[in-house]
């Protein structure tokens, strides 16, 4: 027995990404808050929604009030593509209260509120901006009605006309105990930071009546598309690309003769592995060969690639691969990302390619592109990250740029290890007066894999695993030395 | 839109030309001006238009001198009286080339503001009236 109870409609807000914030969409009827510092793009989010729900029938009434002068407003809205002009005075008609506003008198204001709602039944109403009529009210001292009761009225007039209404006000202090915070249905909260030389947007839903809207500070660009919400990835997503669940079925080859057999037989499919060694190891060519590998399966790749490198420096297979849309780029030159961005790009292209295997190269890259204030949360951004990929079923290969020490043994940087499924480091030893690679498998969860140090090199045509050096000691410390029963005149190390 | 500045400014000529006197020219002129106000006031407000008009009045004074600033100052809301007075002191040819240039003026720079389409689509019921409007009246006569 489900009748009897108010059905609370969700509207599509055609903000990209803001819906999933919402917990499903804009309820119908709302009565809304868009607050933010000025140039934090609440004008630009209310018009997007606005150009997006209004129709000839469910039209939308946009009451500009001193603030951002009309035509300033109108001049650079009509910039980004949703802005469409044959929907002015059918569909939107804007109306200016700056004159009746001048005045500071609040129950005129909202005579002409209700008289426009009257005369246009709107489905949609938007009142910009608030603070004016906040100070309007404050500067006039002995008004008929206060700003409460003002925003009050106008909530209920709303309510009653079945207008899903928008405030968008400037609030400096968040602490603020504006009585609109208290009338107000939903509240969004739009900041912009500035770190160093970068500038992050983002968006936090701080209340929604009963909605399960997603919890937290979410990033947010605008282009000439408008705004586009970068929502955590979803976790619900069933996995498009097979119906295994990771660790069981299938596993992959690395396209590394001898590895999958250190593996344990190659990498069980839905893991995530990360490659962890020092600059020039060796991880970007590893992750090539499990990219191409998967493409002479037939399978899809992607490449996430955070380093600065030409075409030409990733190996002639992979251009090939790239050249034919086999293997899709996902490319950043920006150094403002958010985890959420990069992860909603990958997720998309991953969509669109129905890929199976996914390369980020490198995490050490990754963060450098990332804006300073993400840097902070990296771990759990990431993790979030890793999660949402697995959950779209890709087998992801990681890279981490890992400072050789050989006082202590390191899998990565950032204490990623623990995220990852499996996890591979290369080495540089000193072997008979020469720099040699190692490779071990540290772990593969579930599953039986060598312990073997073993000696590699790389030549043209990729990575050859050579012997175990079975007869020396010392290895992870950077300087083997042969073991004791080898030989005699063994030279003694540091620490005997 | 532009066209349509064009036909007001034909029809408006042709007047002239037919010997219609300034009056009648500064009537159809205000008429047209009050069409522009009630379009835009509702949606830039009074403010916002007076500071346009205000503008559109200074840079068409370059060639019509007789615009003279006092009359800038005249916008009541919704009356354009002030022009209403200058167009009248002048031969009804003259009164019309200022009005069709103050238009034109005006418009030009409400388009550099909100772009061709959005102004087109705002006075468009103005452009409706004031040109078909006035050219089923010229034929009535």
């Amino acid at each position: 027995m489900t009748s009897g109870k108010a059905t609370i409609n969700l509207l599509r807000t055609g903000v990209p990404g803001l819906d999933e914030v919402l917990g499903g969409g804009l309820p119908e009827f709302s009565f809304n808050l868009i607050a933010g510092s000025p140039g934090a793009g609440k004008t630009t989010l209310a018009h997007q929604i606005m150009f997006a729900l209004a129709t000839p029938a469910r039209p939308a009434l946009y009451f500009t009030v001193l603030g951002e002068p009309p035509m300033k407003m109108l001049r650079y809205q009509q910039q980004f593509e949703f802005f469409d002009s044959e929907k002015i005075d059918s569909a939107i008609r804007f109306i200016n209260l700056a004159d009746d506003m001048a005045v500071g008198d609040l129950d005129k204001v909202m005579g002409r509120i209700v008289a426009e709602v009257e005369v246009h039944g709107p489905g949609l109403v938007f009142v910009d901006s608030f603070r004016s009529v906040t100070l309007a009210s404050q500067n006039e001292g002995g008004s008929f009605v206060s700003l409460q009761q003002f925003i009050q009225q106008l909530g209920i007039l709303m309510a009653s006309w079945q207008a899903t209404t928008f405030l968008i006000g400037e609030y400096v202090t968040e602490g603020d105990p504006n009585p609109v915070f208290t009338v107000a249905d939903g509240l969004f909260w739009l900041r912009q930071s500035a770190q160093r030389n970068s500038i992050v947007r983002k968006m936090e839903i701080m209340k929604m009546r009963g909605q399960p809207t997603l919890p937290g500070l979410h990033t947010f660009s605008i282009s000439k598309f408008g705004i586009q919400v970068f929502a955590p990835p979803s976790f619900t997503v069933p996995p498009e690309t097979g119906s295994m669940s990771p660790g069981t079925g299938r596993l992959l080859c690395m396209g590394v003769p001898g590895l999958d057999e250190m593996m344990g037989g190659g990498l069980p499919h839905g893991y995530s592995l990360l490659i962890a060694g020092p600059s020039g190891s060796g991880k970007s060519i590893m992750a090539s060969a499990f990219l191409i590998e998967g493409a002479r399966n037939g399978e899809m790749g992607i490449i996430a690639a955070f380093e600065q490198r030409s075409n030409r420096s990733r190996g002639r297979g992979m251009v090939e691969l790239i050249k034919t849309g086999r293997i899709g780029v996902v490319e950043t030159r920006s150094s403002a990302l958010s985890v959420d961005e990069i992860a909603m790009q990958l997720i998309t292209e991953i969509r669109r390619l129905k890929a199976t295997r996914v390369v980020i190269d490198s995490l050490s890259g990754f963060e450098l592109a990332l804006a300073p204030t993400f840097r902070e949360d990296f771990r759990e951004s990431l993790s979030r990250m890793v999660t949402g990929l697995a959950s779209t079923g890709v087998t992801v290969l990681m890279t981490s740029e890992l400072e050789d020490r050989y006082s202590d043994l390191r899998f990565s940087p950032y204490g990623t290890a623990f995220l990852t499924d499996a996890i591979i480091v290369q080495r540089y030893i000193e072997l008979d007066s020469r720099l040699q690679r190692v490779l071990a498998v540290v772990k593969v969860r579930a599953r039986a894999h060598s312990n073997e140090l073993r000696l590699f090199h790389i030549d043209d045509s990729g990575i050859k695993i050579g012997d175990m050096l079975a007869d020396h000691v010392g290895l992870l410390g950077g300087r083997p030395t042969r073991s004791q029963d080898q030989q005699s005149d063994a030279v003694e190390t540091g620490d005997g | 839109m532009q066209t349509e500045t064009k036909s007001i400014a034909a029809i408006v000529v042709e007047l002239a030309a037919q010997g219609a006197d300034a009056g009648r020219i500064a009537d159809i002129a205000i008429s047209t001006w009050q069409g522009v106000y009630a379009a835009l006031s509702r949606i830039i407000g009074h403010r916002g238009i007076a500071a346009l008009y205000k503008r559109s009045l200074y840079l068409t004074r370059a060639d019509y001198p007789w615009l003279t600033a006092e009359h800038e100052d005249g916008l009541e809301p919704g009356k354009f009286t002030a022009l209403h007075t200058a167009l009248l002191q002048q031969t009804s040819s003259n009164a019309a080339a200022a009005h069709v240039a103050l238009l034109q003026i005006f418009h030009d720079l409400l388009v550099s503001l909100i772009g061709a389409s959005l102004s087109e689509r705002l006075l468009r019921s103005v452009w409706d009236k004031h040109s078909t409007g006035l050219a089923a009246q010229d034929s009535t006569q």
